[in-house]
């Protein structure tokens, strides 16, 4: 069974790039725009990784980071922080909500791909 | 002839003296009459230095002998001390001139009170004690004239038994008071600005000066050569005789050399008629450096022969019984001629002691009477309201005859005083009682010129009890010599108690009473003056007062407009205010100098600077002395006292020192300020800081959005040669897209910084809004037709031209057209351009059918990056620059912007520009 | 400036010779001889045929003059160029 990931994004071009390179690389990919939709995701099938934008409508990054982390089921969920906002600050928030990594845009797709594959390869 | 008359006839005498008196008055007409002519007689050094020896009065023509007779050389001090004086008259002398001609000062009284900030309380209490100190001293001369008189009428009987007082009718000293007042009268009081010098009366002085000293060294030179074979002759008989000879030692003069000297040393910068000759009659201050060693010659030649005089009276004089000598000591320099039959040179010495008395009537009545006009009357009928003095024009004639009424009364005064007092107790220390009592305002003098804290309360307290003690321990005695007091009271002291005795006061003991009463109320006067001095503040007046007389030697020229504020005051009511006290003529002579020495024309109505108004001050000063002239010239001002912040400016160099603690005050004060304005900075600065750290940010943020697409398509693209044709060209297309995007928002982000730094260039002209908008809706045609919404536009036929950029205008009409159009839905979108012409600006409006905006995003979606999102998908709808661009384009061209919408119904932009002014 | 100060200084040094000259710690020296033998008073000096004291006293008063003639000359010289800037005469303002 194929380890599964939400990519959790509203700009619909980075959705677009993200689910190519998941699939691609052999994922499970299911999408979400807001943060709402977001956090029914995870309720309805915990991925085993998200990829989470923190500038998203409704509740952002951080809420949903929190939210996740905050029910014990879901600790194990592998949460990576994308972010246009590249201050240190930002960072530093993300981790302390439970974030396991971060990374700002743009990002190399082939880091990004890479950092997912060595996660999840090492889940198993 | 000498010695063949028998006796000298009373008509004679008279008929000399009255040539004599004739012969001032002569005088007096002519230094008038060439000093209006402005060849003045006076305007000599050595007639200055003779003026001031009206210093020595018929008490030092007859009662130096006397002195002579009882203390040997105790006459001295008297006339050392003002050598000394006059030793630092460059020093002191000069300054108080100085001083004293800049500020238009009139008497002591007043330049007391000028310098303790005018105060009128001073100038009436220095007059009120010059009045009560000098007034005896006046009856002395008048006796003295007298006594000379009825005894050179008994000629040859040279010890006339004491004779009752005669009747007042034929009494000598009536008639020669009667002369004095009217000498008064006429040569003091002819002016009205008494700063202009009386100089008939001072040449009048001189003369007097010259008369008696050639008499005296007449009466000494005969005696000592013609009645002895000179000196050695007559010191040889006189250490012969062992009762005299005591008199050629210090051992009857020693103790009270000292105090003496100090006296006389202050006496002579405090004498009224000495302040009056020396200081206000002064035409030159360059007269003064011959006066300071020809004064004391003066005073050096007319002592030379006192003490051979004394000895040869006793000498040669009959002695009464007891072995003293039966001739009063005081008229030996009458009687000594007499005895040796010399009528002319007994007569010459009568002329002589005749010319000390007047002399120092007539300065001393003057200068009593312009103090007492000056500093005690004028401020008092200042102040009665009900006299309106205020308002009555022409005052110069009031000011004369207060004066004439002051010479009146106190000759007056003088004369019954003679009359009361004079018979019952020994006049030869009333010379010096006076000399204690006008002592008393030398330390206020001369603390006010070198001394910039000593204050107004600190000299009144020094000459107010300086006064008290001397009123007690000398004024008070005398009535009890008098027996107008019981005689207890200076043997046992008031009520027995001793230590208040007031010729031993508090156990000091061993003193004759002057020096006695000299140390006492020195000691009080210094003391008070230094101790309240140095607890006191001065008021503003007072500094500024202190200032300029301690630095008057560093003042270029008076400068200071009295710390009146300047703009207040016309030429006009200062001209009116002038003519009141000196007459119309005179004001137009003082306005046409000063004016002639400015270079300037005056005109009425012209704003008076600050140097006419102390001008005209000073003017005034002249006349009503320092302290009255300031309140008159103040009372033209409306309302104003003086600014502080005025006074100190003005005040140049003289306020340095004040300037510079104002400023450190200041220079403090901005300090603070400068913290409180840096703190205010510093968080300002803060907030600017996070707001641009925010802004970048979000810069930032919404820069590396597209950045993302681009760079994932572009790898992925260059990552998968398998990709196929379709999806090739669809991550493409994407990536252009980006690109585009990211390209508007830079621009976007530039020309909004550019609109806010002000950077932005404007190209402004007269803009026609129909094909600005025609203009913008032709560009986003296409756009509207490819998603299928309506696009409806009406606009009037006419529209006035507004004032703006073009360019700037088009993109702002096509940012809100696009808006619009991407907040339709496809299809059955529609949006409405109009225009609306009102008064003076032009509005035109964008509706859409949109979803509409909530109320309370209205006016935030105007704030940079502030997005609104698509309802359905959260999208943002745009970069958040578009709008803040628009508002910020809008207010540049002086419009307004905003947004009218109920969410669900659409939304309507609305944005005015003025018209282009005609 | 710097000649006032010279003539304001050589006046107080006129002064201080002055206070000097007349005080009576010095003006008993020339008192003559005192109680020579034991009499009640000073029998007075002579000099010149005149009081030793007489002389004295009018002596060091003429020679005190004539200093303060001399240094007002200085004066005279000193205060006419302080004068020049003032005006003619301090009177006129």
């Amino acid at each position: 069974m194929p380890k599964s990931i939400l990519v959790v994004e509203d700009e619909p071009n980075i959705v677009l790039s993200l689910q190519f390179l998941m699939k691609k690389a052999g994922f499970d990919v299911r999408i979400a725009r807001d943060g709402e939709e977001a956090l029914s995701a995870v309720e309805a099938r915990a991925p085993d990784l998200i990829l989470l934008d923190v500038m998203i409508p409704k509740r952002d990054g951080y809420d949903v980071c929190q939210t996740v982390r905050a029910n014990p089921d879901w600790k194990n969920v592998y949460i990576i922080m994308l972010t246009a906002k590249g201050r240190d600050v930002d960072r530093e928030k993300g981790i302390a909500l439970g974030a396991n990594d971060y990374v700002t845009k743009p990002f190399s797709t082939r880091d990004l791909t890479e950092k997912v594959k060595q996660i999840l390869d090492g889940m198993s | 002839m000498s010695g063949t008359v028998a006796h000298l006839p009373s008509w004679i005498i008279i008929a000399v003296a009255l040539c004599y008196v004739s012969l001032l008055f002569a005088i007096a007409y002519y230094g008038d009459k060439r000093a209006r002519a402005g060849r003045s007689l006076v305007a000599n050094p050595t007639i200055y230095a003779l003026s001031i020896a009206v210093y020595c009065t018929a008490w030092t023509f007859y009662g130096s002998v006397g002195r002579a007779v009882e203390s040997g050389f105790g006459f001295l001090p008297i006339y050392l001390g003002p050598t000394l004086m006059f030793a630092l008259g460059w020093l002191v002398l000069r300054k108080i001139i100085r001083i004293s001609k800049l500020h238009r000062i009139t008497s002591i009284a007043d330049f007391i009170s000028s310098r303790y900030g005018k105060s009128h309380l001073l100038g009436g209490l220095v007059t009120i004690i010059a009045v009560v100190g000098i007034m005896p001293y006046i009856s002395l001369q008048l006796k003295a004239v007298a006594t000379s008189f009825d005894y050179l009428v008994k000629y040859p009987d040279l010890t006339p038994p004491a004779v009752a007082a005669p009747a007042v009718v034929g009494d000598t000293a009536l008639w020669v008071t009667g002369l004095m007042a009217l000498f008064s009268i006429l040569f003091g009081t002819r002016h009205i600005d008494a700063t202009e010098h009386h100089q008939g009366m001072v040449a009048a002085i001189a003369f007097e000066s010259v008369v008696k000293l050639v008499a005296f060294l007449a009466v000494g030179l005969f005696v000592t050569f013609g009645m002895f074979d000179g000196f050695g002759d007559l010191f040889g008989q006189a250490l012969a005789r062992p009762d005299i000879s005591s008199l050629m030692t210090m051992e009857s003069a020693g103790r009270d050399w000292m105090p003496l000297v100090l006296l006389a040393f202050l006496a002579v910068i405090g004498l009224p008629r000495q302040f009056q000759v020396t200081v206000v009659e002064n035409t030159d201050e360059q007269h003064l450096n011959k006066a300071i060693w020809l004064f004391p010659l003066y005073l050096l030649l007319i002592n030379l022969f006192v003490l051979p005089i004394a000895l040869a009276g006793m000498l040669v004089l009959p002695t009464g019984a007891a072995g003293g000598p039966a001739v009063s000591p005081d008229t030996f320099v009458l009687a000594l001629p007499m005895a040796a039959h010399q009528e002319e040179i007994a007569v010459l010495a009568f002329l002589g002691g005749l010319s000390a008395a007047t002399g120092m009537v007539i300065v001393e009545t003057i200068a009593l009477s312009t103090m007492i006009c000056n500093d005690l009357v004028m401020p008092i009928l200042f102040k009665c309201a009900w006299l309106h003095l205020g308002e009555r024009r022409d005052l110069s004639k009031l000011l004369l005859n207060i004066r004439r009424g002051a010479i009146v009364i106190i000759l007056g005064i003088g004369y019954f005083y003679f009359r009361l007092i004079g018979e019952s107790y020994a006049l030869a220390s009333i010379g010096l009682v006076a000399f204690a009592a006008a002592a008393q305002f030398a330390p206020a003098v001369l603390a006010g010129i070198y001394w910039k804290h000593a204050t107004r309360r600190a000299a009144l307290a020094g000459i107010s009890l300086g006064f008290v003690i001397w009123t007690y321990t000398l004024l008070l005695p005398s009535f009890a010599l008098s027996g107008w007091l019981p005689h207890s009271f200076v043997d046992h002291g008031p009520f027995g108690w001793e230590l208040l005795m007031p010729y031993a006061l508090f156990g000091l003991s061993g003193f004759d009473p002057v020096p006695h009463s000299l140390f006492w109320s020195l000691f009080a006067n210094v003391g008070a003056l230094v101790m309240v001095s140095l607890f006191d503040r001065q008021a503003t007046i007072e500094r500024i007062q202190a200032t300029l007389f301690v630095e008057v030697f560093r003042q270029q020229r008076p400068n200071v407009a009295a710390g009146y504020l300047q703009e207040t005051v016309q030429v006009g009511a200062l001209r009116t205010l002038a003519e009141r006290f000196l007459g119309r003529e005179r004001t137009d002579e003082v306005f046409t100098e000063y004016a002639q020495q400015r270079r300037m024309l005056l005109d009425a109505n012209m704003r008076a600077d600050g140097d006419l108004v102390q001008f005209v001050e000073r003017r005034l000063a002249g006349v009503i002395g320092a302290a009255s002239a300031r309140v008159m010239v103040a009372s033209t001002f409306k309302g104003q006292g003086f600014g502080a912040e005025e006074i100190m400016q003005i005040l140049d160099e003289t306020s340095q020192v004040l300037e510079y603690s104002r400023q450190l005050e200041q220079k403090s004060h901005e300090l603070e300020r400068a913290t409180a304005e840096l703190k205010a900075v510093n968080a300002r600065l803060t907030d600017l800081d996070r707001m641009k750290d925010d802004f970048l940010s979000t810069v930032t943020h919404e820069l590396r959005t597209p950045l993302t697409s681009i760079r994932s398509f572009s790898e992925i693209l260059h990552d998968s040669p398998d990709l196929d044709i379709g999806e090739r060209q669809h991550f493409l297309t994407i990536i252009i897209r980006e690109s585009e995007r990211l390209t508007r928002l830079i621009n976007q982000v530039l020309d909004l910084t550019k609109i806010e730094t002000g950077r932005m260039k404007w190209q402004m002209t007269d803009v026609d809004l129909r094909e600005v908008i025609d203009h913008a809706v032709t560009a986003l045609h296409q756009l509207f037709d490819e998603r299928r919404i309506a696009l409806e536009v009406q606009l009037p036929e006419l529209v006035p031209a507004i004032r703006g950029d073009r360019d700037q205008l088009i993109q702002l009409t096509i940012n809100l057209l696009s808006n619009a159009q991407k907040f339709c839905p496809p299809d059955v979108g529609r949006v409405e351009v109009g225009l609306r012409i009102a008064d003076h600006e032009v509005t035109v409006s964008v509706a859409d059918n949109g979803p509409g905006i909530p109320l309370n995003e209205q006016e935030a979606i105007f704030e940079k990056f502030h997005q609104v999102r698509s309802g359905q998908t959260g999208n943002p709808m745009g970069s958040g620059l578009g709008l803040a661009i628009c508002r910020g384009i809008v207010e540049h061209l002086g419009g307004r912007i905003w947004v009218r919408s109920r969410p669900g119904h659409g939304a309507t932009f609305f944005f005015t520009v003025p018209f282009a002014k005609a | 400036m710097e000649e006032d100060n010279r003539v304001n200084e050589a006046f107080l040094a006129v002064f201080c010779l002055g206070l000097v000259l007349f005080s009576p710690l010095l003006l008993d020296i020339f008192d003559g001889p005192q109680h020579l033998d034991g009499a009640a008073s000073t029998v007075p000096a002579f000099v010149f045929g005149v009081p030793l004291l007489y002389f004295y006293l009018f002596v060091s008063w003429a020679v005190l003059i004539a200093l303060m003639a001399l240094v007002s000359r200085r004066a005279g010289v000193a205060s006419q160029r302080t004068a020049s800037t003032i005006g003619p005469h301090g009177d006129n303002e």
